[in-house]
């Protein structure tokens, strides 16, 4: 398994897709930062006001995360729909799996090693925006809550990296990443849902939204890191205004849930691939 | 240096396999055995399940139903693989790699031994003509380098089993030459190969035992010589030759050509040529001149496909 780890490693960092990629994330931080500065630079600092711009430097790391997932999925996405499929219709996948390497190995070996790039690539990501949002207005964010907030989102880059597998492990490379795409759509629109139909305060809405989350839930598991990363500000009443707050906060529950539909996902996946043909 | 050859025993064994995709049947009821040092070429039209039949044996595809094993191991264990080596016919490599790159990953992957992998890569090199091109990356490879790199790749760890899916296809005639050798060079090493190949005149060259396949049906198998022993045929030029005579010839499927000069007769051996020709003398008809040819595996191949 280490061989097809370290193999896959060598691809992500030679394919040019990671490359633009990771020119694009800085060109995104250096934007975010900008507009931040912009956002406070006129802002005084202390009394009343002090309350509302640590108010608003929440939403603006709500909003940054929440491009984040954007970001993270969309990569996760195109970097490994290929890897699985691509393979089998390139044919390359025969020139590793005629070797004495078992399926199995191949299938972990490249999975493991996509989520290590995903999971350093989101951990970078989301702690360059809290430190940028801290930074600029003075959010004082306790570090446990900002780790346990990231530790949370993690699950985000592994959600969408076991669908993709799955989808992968049976479908061509465009359908497989159409069709994770796809979910991820839904997610984002079943999130959006629930955050609006707890403003409206409708409950058909909020469970229409909880129902898009159990079939995809990656926009609950952002939801609950963005609350639990803020500390007090996650928990503040104005942490709920906005399509990137926490209006409706998914139950914690929905994490033992991700969990759960993870595992489930990935034996799914490693079934299909162990049984198919090349 | 660091040879794989610990295997005994039968080193191909394939029993009752079929393979269906779908409704479609690409093996049926294949039964096969090698012995070490064997040079096997597998002969078929496109489609008649000759790919298919090798990812059986590799564990690539699985069998529906029967009993696959190389190297003394079921196709989907791996330990079966550390002793074998496969080009495919579609060789497609990760081409963001170098060529050494890929040798290396294929050295490691086949456990050869750190001090010995230096010396197996510079080996292997040399053998497919790539030696000064290894630290190029394979996207600027050639089709028919990428194919050598495929065949360094297969033999690298000097299996005691290879399997060679039309290895010449992206290759020119001194290419083919070159292939050519090295399955010679293998087979005088005591590697048992399994040739996929749609050159007859390749096949004819290094195989010392033949298999033809037709519609995923393995019809015929068995030492080179007993199928070439079967392709004589005996040119007579004779005098002009009675219609009962010819139809007799014609039924038994004998005849290969008839011109104004004479006929050209399949036939089994030395004494059936000297039936023929008595036959013909006994009709009344004059035999100007006799002459034994050899029809070659082309000829062979042919009769084996009829249906």
């Amino acid at each position: 398994m280490s061989k097809v780890f370290l193999l896959t490693l060598k691809e992500i960092a030679r394919k040019r897709i990671f490359l633009v990629g990771m020119v694009l994330t800085i060109l995104y931080l250096a934007l975010f930062a900008t507009a931040l500065h912009y956002v406070v630079k006129e802002a005084a600092m202390e009394g009343e006001q002090l309350f509302f711009i640590k108010q608003l430097g929440y939403q603006f790391m709500c909003l940054g995360w929440y491009i984040s997932t954007l970001v993270i999925g969309a990569l996760m996405i195109i970097i490994a729909s290929g890897s699985l499929s691509g393979e089998m219709e390139s044919g390359t996948i025969l020139a590793l799996a005629s070797r004495p390497v078992s399926r199995g190995s191949i299938l972990s070996g490249k999975f493991l090693a996509y989520l290590l790039t995903g999971v350093l690539y989101t951990a970078l990501l989301l702690l360059s925006i809290a430190m940028m949002c801290s930074h600029t207005f003075a959010l004082e964010l306790p570090l446990s809550a900002l780790l346990l907030g990231t530790g949370i989102f993690l699950l985000f880059p592994l959600l969408l990296l076991a669908v993709t597998f799955l989808v992968s492990s049976s479908l061509g490379t465009m359908a497989s990443a159409v069709t994770s795409f796809l979910l991820f759509s839904l997610a984002i629109i079943a999130g959006f849902m629930e955050q609006i139909g707890a403003f409206i305060n409708n409950a058909n809405v909020i469970n229409i939204g909880i129902a898009g989350s159990l079939i995809m839930p990656s926009d609950a598991v952002y939801r609950l890191a963005i609350y639990h990363a803020g500390g007090e500000l996650g928990s503040s009443p104005i942490a709920g205004f906005g399509p990137f707050g926490t209006a409706s906060l998914p139950s914690s529950w929905m994490l033992v849930y991700t969990a759960i539909y993870i595992t489930i996902i990935l034996i799914i996946a490693w079934r299909r691939f162990i049984g198919r043909d090349f | 240096m660091f040879i794989h050859r610990e295997v005994k025993g039968l080193i191909v064994e394939a029993q009752n396999i079929y393979k269906y995709y779908g409704a479609n049947l690409a093996c049926e009821d294949i039964s096969l055995s090698l012995n070490q040092g064997q040079v096997f070429g597998l002969l078929g039209p496109n489609g008649a399940g000759k790919s298919t039949l090798v990812k059986v044996l590799l564990g690539l595809v699985r069998a529906s139903a029967g009993t696959a094993m190389i190297n003394g191991y079921r196709a989907s264990d791996t330990r079966g693989r550390q002793h074998a080596g496969y080009l495919p016919e579609l060789f497609r490599h990760y081409e963001w790699l170098t060529g050494y790159e890929w040798l290396r990953f294929n050295a490691r992957v086949y456990g050869i031994p750190a001090r010995e992998e230096q010396g197996a890569i510079r080996r292997a090199l040399e053998l497919i003509g790539l030696k000064g091109r290894e630290q190029d990356r394979i996207q600027g490879y050639s089709k028919g380098m990428q194919q050598r790199l495929a065949l360094g790749a297969a033999i690298l760890h000097r299996p005691a089993l290879v399997f060679l899916d039309e290895p010449t296809s992206a290759l020119d005639p001194m290419g083919r030459i070159e292939v050519r050798d090295i399955i010679g060079q293998l087979k005088a090493e005591g590697t048992t190969i399994f040739l996929n190949s749609h050159l007859l005149s390749e096949v004819e060259m290094t195989c010392t035992h033949l298999g033809f396949i037709r519609k995923g049906r393995l019809i015929a198998s068995g030492a080179r010589e007993d199928f070439m022993k079967t392709c004589t045929a005996l040119r007579l030029e004779t005098g002009p030759l009675a219609q009962d005579l010819l139809n007799y010839y014609e039924n038994q499927d004998m005849v290969v050509e008839r011109d104004e000069a004479g006929i050209t007769l399949r036939v089994a051996d030395r004494e059936g040529s000297a039936r023929i020709i008595r036959e013909i003398v006994e009709c009344g008809v004059p035999v100007y001149q006799a002459e034994t040819l050899s029809l070659g595996l082309e000829e062979v191949f042919l009769d084996m496909m009829r249906d």
